[in-house]
């Protein structure tokens, strides 16, 4: 009779293979919050090695000069963006003023990204506007641009506030749709003009919408660093978020919604 | 030669002790020191590069990839513990979490990608084995036939127990037990040798 800790071991073993589906990351995720324990790490350590192993003199190939280009970009940006550390409504650091203390090592979770993570956490809940957060870093930063979402159908209205030192920004909506997470998500892209123009979209998270009436604030949560944004979309993809946006998968339920086109810098 | 003895060895503060010892290069990463992160890209990129070039569905996908591994990894960079494993071997680790989350996004919608081809075998001689890589491979090498060819499919090249299961004719349920226990037989391994290595190397 399988029991939950082998459950879990098989979850962590597919977790560090194939990946997990969402219905069984809920299953870990649930699993978790009944006080069963497996360090999954040991299981990826055990594929990381293992995929070494296997791999061959043949496999192995130099980064093209344009993507160490970039990797250094995004490297700069991440330098910038961690020495403004980031004070985050409703956290530790708030209420303690030393955000370097966020979460402890022993959580397995450095301060930088359980800020990320925090960041992720505040996209679902109102932004309480008296406390100190990324809006008022972002509307502190000399180089703040402010873009207004285009006109559209919806009547949907609201702005993206964006700060190429700090790398960092936040939307707010008017008008946008409540959303159900179990079926769909919003999810930011930013073009950066400085990338391949056929492939140039950059992942800034995914969101939900709780709550219909007045302005909701999100941080914007880039996965790499933008340059020069040219363009910022919403759409509503499948939960989770989607790597590429694909207009065909269901017109109906993912499509674009939103766009903000910044005035060219300089 | 002096000998010091216990009793008359100097005491050094922790902060002083630091200084004495070198720092590993995620370690300087973590310190968000530009040439160490350059340093890193030299050193780990063609591992990261081959193994997104291997788990994307396009040469976009995988440049994109690889970006989104190299923030993972300095983000990270603090976490590695270099007595529990190999540095190539975090890095390795982070790379695939990066691309197995990405690799899952992308298989809600399409099949697995062909533009690779994940599981042909090259006899090019192996890249030098580190401690890690040797005991892994040791592990597995305890596996039966079946656990192996499954192992390699899954963590190499990319397959899903579906997928698996249809090219080597094995049952899917078979297909999740040789998966998942081969897998624990290698961390089980490992973990005994982190195990030993922190109780011989214990003061």
């Amino acid at each position: 009779m399988s029991t939950d800790y082998d459950r879990m071991v098989d979850l962590v073993a597919d977790f560090a293979t194939v990946g997990l589906s969402s219905s069984e990351e809920q299953l870990l995720s649930d699993l978790r919050a009944a006080g069963v324990t497996v360090d999954s790490e040991e299981f990826e350590f055990a594929a990381a090695a293992l995929d070494r192993g296997f791999t061959t003199s043949a496999d192995s190939d130099e980064l093209p000069v344009h993507l160490r280009e970039r990797i250094m970009t995004d490297a700069r940006a991440f330098i910038s963006q961690a020495q403004h550390p980031l004070r985050l409504a409703g956290t530790e650091a708030d209420t303690s003023g030393t955000p370097d203390v966020i979460v402890m090592r022993r959580n397995g979770i450095l301060p930088w990204f359980a800020a990320a993570a925090a960041i992720l956490l505040a996209a679902f809940a109102w932004w309480p506007a008296s406390e100190p957060s990324i809006r008022d870093m972002v509307d502190g930063a000399p180089d703040e641009q402010v873009t207004r979402w285009a006109n559209n159908d919806a009547g949907i209205t609201g702005e993206v506030h964006w700060s190429p030192s700090l790398q960092n920004g936040y939307l707010t909506f008017t008008g946008l749709d409540v959303n159900d997470p179990e079926s769909v998500q919003y999810q930011l892209w930013i073009f950066d003009a400085q990338r391949n123009p056929r492939f140039n979209a950059v992942d800034g998270g995914v969101f939900n919408i709780e709550q219909a009436d007045g302005t909701v604030i999100v941080p914007i949560n880039a996965k790499l660093g933008v340059a020069d944004p040219a363009l910022f979309a919403i759409t509503t993809e499948p939960p989770g978020g989607v790597v590429k946006h694909d207009p065909e998968l269901d017109p109906e339920r993912f499509r674009i919604i939103l766009t903000a086109e910044p005035d060219p810098v300089g | 030669m002096t000998t010091l003895s216990l009793t008359s060895r100097p005491q050094y503060s922790i902060r002083e002790c630091n200084l004495n010892v070198s720092e590993s290069l995620l370690q300087r990463v973590a310190g968000l020191d530009e040439p160490a992160m350059q340093e890193c890209m030299n050193t780990y990129g063609g591992l990261v590069w081959s193994l997104a070039r291997r788990l994307s569905p396009s040469p976009t996908d995988a440049e994109e990839a690889v970006q989104e591994i190299f923030v993972s990894l300095w983000k990270n960079a603090s976490r590695f513990d270099p007595a529990r494993m190999k540095e190539a071997t975090f890095v390795s680790m982070i790379a695939r979490r990066r691309l197995i989350d990405r690799w899952r996004k992308i298989k809600r919608r399409q099949e697995i990608p062909t533009e690779f081809d994940f599981t042909d075998v090259d006899d090019s001689p192996a890249p030098e084995r580190d401690e890690d890589v040797q005991r892994a491979m040791e592990a597995l090498s305890a596996l039966s036939p079946a656990q192996q060819q499954v192992l390699r499919l899954a963590v190499h090249g990319g397959l899903s127990h579906q997928q698996i299961s249809e090219r080597t004719g094995f049952p899917l349920g078979t297909v999740k037990t040789h998966a998942r226990r081969g897998l624990q037989r290698v961390r089980d391994t490992l973990t005994e040798a982190e195990t030993d290595a922190t109780a011989g190397g214990a003061p």
